[in-house]
């Protein structure tokens, strides 16, 4: 057995329970909703079918997670007090309306236009908002890891989530059936979300470098320590900065007409670094310690 | 015992065998399962608590690698690691090829049998000695590398008792010289714990002078870090500071109840009236010698004088300029504990002690010396143990803390209602009761040539020379002993994990012709062994009582008291109690009648209780004999197994029998003189030169052969030490207590100062080597700030390699396979061997 | 109604553990699972430094964080203050664990027993929870229902455990909150623990 085994010591303590299926779960559950939302703007129902593959499968990890998956339906039982139970229905929500959403873009059901069909739409676009931020509210309320508690989080990670679906957009467009897209102004979309990544993940970093201990050794870890190479090159650098800049200066000033390959590298870093964001705030969850 | 699947609910008295403070348990079985053990309330030994060790002595009874059956191995190569290839054979095989092997040896020469084991099961174990002497054997001690060889020494010598103690009730200022009395280790490790803690909520001082921030040191007022092996410096030089510098001592006790006025002559020896007469003291009234125990006399403590026209002193004056030696100044440097530490907690101690004082117990007006140093095994562990020994009770006398309320004490000198009292030699001194002292002779000596292995004769002032089996079997000329050993028979004594050395150990264990053992595991030792016979466990086992009151049973335990280790659960397998095989090999081979007369005599067995040599008796009925001989007949077998405990509580007499007691206790050891003069005539006898230095009447402090060897590579000491969770290496094998020290940030660790270990590049966490001259050990280096920088810590008994004990195998670090053995590495009265070792560390990488 | 609490005394632990294995003992706790510890910490430089023992269990939060987000209720709060968990429900997604900033949940994902091949009778009589549930630190709820002090409580080898009502004023463990200036760990984080220590 080569399992790390835990020292009884007084001291800061990374948190060991969420891994690789959680944090995949906070990127796809994320992205799905947030490609949702966007295939509800550019109003395309095949994307929407996508972003809600990509919740389904995201969901499924997490399932995967639980010690006793066969029960997963208890999760219900606490929205009045839980973020988890609540973010169930969320999930539950987006994906149910999110169909009956969509399935008139696919020629299935019913006819848009209709007042229901208004409060189809109300709901899934309130659904696929809630499951990109309320990931957010469960780890921000917590005072057990102050790295987390932080009311930044469900901001940052709404972003992130717009981010990362039109990512997922801009790589699909060639395999998706309808309309084409207007991998344009999506990169240009993509512009404004990186940059409100940028400047809220620093923010966060600067509220907790001034918070308690275990915070400050996060950010240590985050800058300096272990993961310093991986945020600073990998997050920040390849995931945000590289591609904002790409893309502001071909982008930006010139109309040109953007070549698929140019946006699909640029998706491909910001995915990256949106992945690896969402990895090493789970990695860097640390206790303070009890002395 | 229940049939399995039988309903029932019941709590059982029996008691704990994970370590020989033998405390109450209450063993809830439901069901046929044993499920749950909780202290004892009623025992005076738990109050109801058990320590880590003892709630985990129950996942062990499930240990899937206990040994089931009678095993004879079937590949005649031995060695570590190599397979014995076990055949499984039935008890009667088994039994037959024993008695055949034992009655050939017994017609050849019955001296040819070693019997190795050891105490934890009390008053069994002396039947195992009772046994020995009636096959015919004087060998039956092999205790090995161990805790006792200088501690009971110089215990029997100076308090008359087995042990060191001190009295928890009173005392306020304890100095725990390398030991950690109190805090779950040494005597009734959990009654102690429980009063050291109401001792210091009571505001209890405590000093812990040791190399190692061990849990005691953690909780000490005071943590002192000691080079290892000086400890006999630091001694004496708070007594030089106590008698020089502050004249603080206690004249009254020094006067009349220790030896410390007597005359003695410029040889040593004492001036006496007449030359074989009482030892002398001078007079102040009549200004003259007269003898020490003269009525209406004014006697000197102190002073110079001529008598008979000799010149001769007090002892106490000797004492005074001996120790004049040892300034804080001059210790400092040996014991790396600055000068004014030394004399700042001379001050402290002398002060505390309250020399003069009195309390008023029970309607007795007493002393009250409030005080205590303390001593067991770390500090002793070295050759000149016993000076070091020798000097903390010297300093227990100077303030005269000896058997009154708060200081030093040793273990139950009176017994119940008087049942026994010291004896006196013709100098007015102490002498331990016959029911404690074994072979203690520390006044009148045989000159005779050695014809146990233990070489009794040639170490007369030792009651434990254990080692000495060892170097006799690594080399039988050595001595030149009449015999050669032919069987060795072990039972519950690692000889392997625990003496020191392995790698020589197992090629002396090789050279025995026959080896047999008893056990519950195919541990390091059967796996060198011919034939292995299963030992029931302690929760399957019926023991006679566990805590002898003449040995381990701490007077912190309040009352005396006697109880049963009573099977909980059927023995595992075909496991058998051993005590009970050896009855029927005495009776196979027709010796049972002798030791059930030995017994009668050993117990005291009164009428009609006495055994018949005629006649059989299982053990239920031998024990129920004894106890209705000792407490009349309403006091059986099935009382104890129904009522646990029977108590006696302790008068004031028997708590503090100082103040109540004649004989004297020596402070001056002018025995010694005699013991030297006996030790050349028997090492004469046997053509060796011999180092009798260490015979002197007064102790010193001399380096250990590693003191001065701190030269690169060997830079560093080693030391080991114990952890409250785990006791020698009967614990290691326990899948809690593992669990627990893997957590645990030291137990499986080398331990280095952090400075030490940064400056040899040594990160935290890394394996590394530990070497000396005699072996080489692996694990992993926590460097830590709680351990004296020359020195390197490495805990318990760990580094098990035997494939019969799966969960120890392999955990931590294996301590005594740094250890040489040899003449010069033990100490020369006694026979401790020494722990005190150069090594050096590097990365393993 | 009562509230269960417990006050340590710092002083007077050794660091011995006991209360470690002795609630191993009462429940039986999978390999590798403690619901009581005790952790260490070294302060100071040589010489003087020193080696700090803290035991720790659940406190039973008054605010009990780690009920508030679990998802299916299986952690709950007794009338008594005592949190526990329904073992039945627990789907084993851990949650708790995060939220709670003491440490004493673990998540028993499987191969608990303490010896190779099956579990011991032991282990079968007394384990009344199966794998891939968190679990903790129960304040000894069977023993508490039966009047008896926790397992870890008894065993203590220096009493420096006490358990009791913390809303009864003549209690023990309410007297020493009170004269003790008692004091539990992280007060800061909001969650009103019921075990206090006192002492350093
Ligand atoms: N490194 C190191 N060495 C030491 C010490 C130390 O602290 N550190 N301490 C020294 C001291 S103070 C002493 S007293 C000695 C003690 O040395 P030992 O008496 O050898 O000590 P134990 O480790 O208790 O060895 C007991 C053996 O008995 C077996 N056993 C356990 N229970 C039973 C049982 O019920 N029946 C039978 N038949 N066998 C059983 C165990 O498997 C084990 O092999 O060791 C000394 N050696
Ligand atoms: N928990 C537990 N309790 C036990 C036992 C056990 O194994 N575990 N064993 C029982 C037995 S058999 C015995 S003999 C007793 C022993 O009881 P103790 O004597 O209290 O046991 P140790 O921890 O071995 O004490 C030795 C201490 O001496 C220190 N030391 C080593 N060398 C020196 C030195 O040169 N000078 C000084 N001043 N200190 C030194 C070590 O660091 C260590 O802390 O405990 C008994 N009780
Ligand atoms: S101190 Fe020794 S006898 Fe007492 S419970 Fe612990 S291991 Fe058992
Ligand atoms: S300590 Fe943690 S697990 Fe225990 S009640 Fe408080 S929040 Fe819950
Ligand atoms: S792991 Fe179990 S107890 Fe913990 S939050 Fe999830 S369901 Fe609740
Ligand atoms: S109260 Fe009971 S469950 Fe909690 S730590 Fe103590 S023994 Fe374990
Ligand atoms: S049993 Fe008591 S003294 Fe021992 S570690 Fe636990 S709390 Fe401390
Ligand atoms: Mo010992």
């Amino acid at each position: 057995m080569a399992a790390r085994i835990d020292e009884f010591l007084i001291g800061v303590k990374p948190q060991r329970e969420w891994g690789w299926l959680v944090i995949s779960y906070l990127f796809l559950g994320g992205a799905g909703a947030g490609l949702f939302l966007i295939s509800l703007y550019i109003d395309h129902a095949w994307a929407g079918l996508l972003g809600i593959s990509v919740l389904v499968l995201g969901t499924l990890l997490l399932f995967l997670d639980l010690g006793r998956p066969e029960r997963f339906w208890r999760a219900f039982f606490r929205p009045w007090s839980s973020w988890i139970s609540r973010g169930c229905f969320f999930i539950t929500l987006m994906v149910l309306f999110g169909a009956l959403q969509i399935a008139p873009g696919l020629g299935f059901l019913w006819e848009n236009g209709s007042a229901l069909g208004s409060v189809i739409k109300a709901v899934s676009v309130a659904a696929a908002v809630l499951v990109m931020i309320y990931t957010g509210f469960v780890l921000s309320p917590s005072p057990a890891i102050p790295f987390w508690n932080s009311a930044l989080f469900p901001v940052i990670f709404f972003v992130y989530s717009l981010l990362a679906g039109i990512d997922i957009l801009i790589l699909a467009s060639p395999f998706l059936p309808g309309a084409p897209l207007d991998l344009v102004s999506l990169e240009r979309l993509q512009i404004y979300l990186a940059l409100a990544c940028l400047l809220l993940v620093l923010s966060h970093l600067s509220v907790m470098s001034s918070s308690a201990v275990a915070a400050r050794e996060s950010i240590r870890l985050l800058t300096r320590g272990r993961w310093g190479l991986l945020f600073l090159g990998g997050v920040i650098v390849a995931g945000l900065v590289v591609p904002l800049a790409l893309s502001w200066a071909v982008l930006w000033k010139s109309q040109a007409q953007a070549v698929f390959a140019f946006t699909v590298i640029l998706a491909l870093l910001r995915l990256f670094g949106d992945y690896l964001f969402r990895f090493l705030v789970i990695r860097v969850g640390l206790y303070d310690p009890l002395l | 015992m229940i049939a399995p699947g039988e309903k029932e609910d019941v709590w059982i008295h029996s008691i704990c065998d994970m370590c020989y403070a033998a405390c109450g348990i209450l063993a809830h079985r439901k069901d046929g399962v044993l499920v749950k053990i909780e202290g004892d309330p009623d025992c005076p030994a738990s109050e109801g608590h058990l320590c880590a060790k003892g709630q985990a002595a129950l996942i062990g009874l499930y240990d899937p690698s206990r040994v089931k059956a009678p095993l004879r191995r079937t590949n005649p190569q031995k060695g570590i690691g190599v397979d014995p290839k076990w055949e499984e054979i039935s008890w009667e095989t088994a039994l037959d090829i024993l008695t055949d092997k034992l009655t050939k040896l017994r017609e050849k020469d019955p001296r040819g049998l070693l019997v190795s084991n050891f105490d934890h099961t009390a008053s069994t174990y002396f039947i195992g000695g009772a046994w020995a002497v009636a096959f015919g054997t004087p060998n039956h001690h092999w205790t090995g590398y161990y805790c006792g060889n200088y501690l009971h020494s110089s215990m029997y010598l100076t308090n008359g008792s087995f042990h060191s103690d001190f009295d928890l009730d009173y005392c306020n200022y304890v100095i725990l010289l390398g030991n950690q009395q109190g805090f779950m280790g040494g005597l009734n490790a959990n009654v102690s714990a429980r009063k050291m803690a109401e001792a210091r909520k009571r505001g209890m001082r405590v000093v812990v002078v040791d190399p190692i921030g061990t849990n005691a040191a953690a909780k000490a007022d005071e943590w002192v870090p000691i080079r290892p092996g000086t400890d006999g410096a630091f001694i004496l030089s708070l007594i030089n500071v106590l008698v020089n510098e502050l004249k603080c001592y206690d004249r009254e006790f020094l006067t009349h109840r220790t030896n410390a006025a007597y005359l003695v002559r410029e040889d040593g020896s004492y001036l006496k009236e007449g030359r074989d007469g009482k030892p002398l003291v001078w007079d102040l009234k009549s200004q003259g010698a007269v003898p020490f125990d003269q009525a209406d006399i004014e006697t000197a403590l102190e002073g110079s004088f001529v008598a008979g026209g000799e010149k001769c002193q007090t002892a106490f004056q000797t004492i005074r300029e001996h120790v004049k030696g040892y300034t804080p100044e001059q210790v400092a440097p040996i014991t790396t504990i600055p000068a004014d530490t030394i004399r700042r907690i001379a001050k402290e101690f002398g002060e505390a002690a309250r020399i003069g004082s009195t309390i008023v117990i029970d309607g007795k007006v007493l002393p009250y010396r409030p005080v205590a140093v303390n001593i067991y095994r770390g500090a002793g562990a070295h050759k000149h143990g016993t000076h070091t020994a020798l000097s903390v009770q010297m300093l227990n006398m100077v303030v005269g803390a000896f058997y009154v309320p708060g200081g030093h004490r040793g273990i139950n000198l009176v017994g119940p209602s008087g049942a026994w009292m010291p004896g006196q030699t013709a100098e007015g001194l102490i002498t331990p009761p016959a029911a404690i002292g074994r072979a203690a002779r520390y006044y009148d000596f045989e000159d005779k040539r050695p014809e146990g292995m233990e070489l009794h004769e040639l170490f007369p002032v030792s009651t434990n020379r254990s080692s000495m089996n060892q170097l006799n079997l690594q080399d039988p000329k050595m001595f030149g002993l009449p015999y050669t050993i032919d069987v060795l028979m072990v039972c519950r004594r690692n000889l392997m994990m625990n003496n020191v050395n392995p790698a020589i150990m197992a090629e002396t264990i090789k050279k025995v012709p026959f080896v047999v053992t008893f056990s519950t595991h195919l541990d390091e030792v059967a796996e060198l062994a011919d034939l292995v016979l299963p030992e029931a466990l302690s929760l399957e086992r019926l023991d006679f009582f566990p805590n002898t009151l003449t040995h381990t049973m701490s007077p912190a335990t309040g009352q005396f008291y006697w109880g049963l280790r009573q099977p909980i659960v059927a023995p595992r397998g075909q496991a058998r109690r051993w005590i009970d095989v050896l009855f029927e090999i005495a009776d196979r081979m027709g010796f049972l009648g002798e030791l059930y007369g030995l017994l009668n005599v050993k117990w005291g067995m009164k009428e009609p209780y006495k055994l018949d040599p005629a006649k059989h008796y299982t053990m239920e009925e031998l024990y129920d004999r004894w106890t209705k001989s000792l407490f009349g007949p309403e006091r059986g077998l099935e009382w104890f197994k129904e009522n646990g405990y029977h108590k006696v509580p302790r008068a004031v007499e028997e708590k503090y029998p100082g103040p109540f007691i004649k004989p004297r206790f020596p402070i001056y050891f002018e025995n010694m003189l005699r013991a030297k003069k006996s030790v050349a005539k028997v090492a004469a006898q046997i053509g060796r030169e011999w180092d009798t230095g260490d015979y002197q009447v007064l102790p010193e402090w001399k380096p250990c052969p590693a003191y001065k060897d701190g030269t690169p590579p060997y830079d560093l000491y080693v030391v080991n030490f114990k952890i409250p969770f785990h006791s020698l290496s009967i614990t290691t094998q326990n899948p809690w207590l593992n669990d627990l020290s893997e957590h645990n940030p030291y137990a499986y660790k080398i331990l280095i100062n952090t400075e030490t270990g940064g400056r040899k590049g040594i990160k935290d966490g890394e394996e590394i080597w530990v070497e000396s001259v005699a072996g080489k050990v692996k694990g992993q280096a926590k460097l830590t700030e709680c351990i004296h920088p020359e020195v390197v810590g490495i805990a318990g008994v760990f580094g098990s390699w035997a494939k019969g004990k799966p969960v120890a195998k392999g955990k931590g670090v294996h301590f005594n396979s740094l250890l040489p053995i040899s003449l010069e590495r033990v100490d020369p009265v006694s026979t401790g061997v020494d722990s005190c070792i150069r090594v050096k560390v590097s990365r393993a990488a | 109604m009562a509230r269960y609490g417990m006050v340590i005394d710092l002083n007077t632990c050794i660091g011995c553990n006991a209360c470690t294995m002795a609630c191993k003992a009462e429940h039986a706790t999978p390999k590798g699972i403690f619901w009581a510890k005790v952790l260490e910490k070294e302060v100071g430089k040589f010489p003087a430094a020193r080696r700090i023992f803290l035991p720790v269990l659940c406190n039973h939060c008054k605010n009990p964080i780690c009920q508030e987000v679990c998802p299916t209720g299986a952690t709950y709060k007794r009338q008594d203050g005592i949190v526990l968990i329904d073992y039945d429900m627990c789907i084993g997604c851990r949650s708790c664990m995060e939220a709670c900033p003491y440490g004493p949940r673990a998540f028993y994902e499987s191969d608990g027993a303490y010896y190779p091949g099956e579990r011991t009778a032991y282990e079968k009589s007394q384990q009344d929870f199966s794998e891939g549930v968190v679990m903790k630190c129960n304040f000894c709820v069977e023993r508490v229902d039966q009047g008896l002090d926790p397992a870890c409580v008894v065993t203590c080898v220096t009493e420096c455990r006490v358990f009791g009502d913390l809303e009864d004023p003549q209690s023990e463990v309410s007297r020493l909150v009170a004269d003790k200036k008692a004091r539990p760990l992280l007060p800061e984080k909001g969650l009103e623990p019921s075990v206090f220590y006192v002492g350093s």
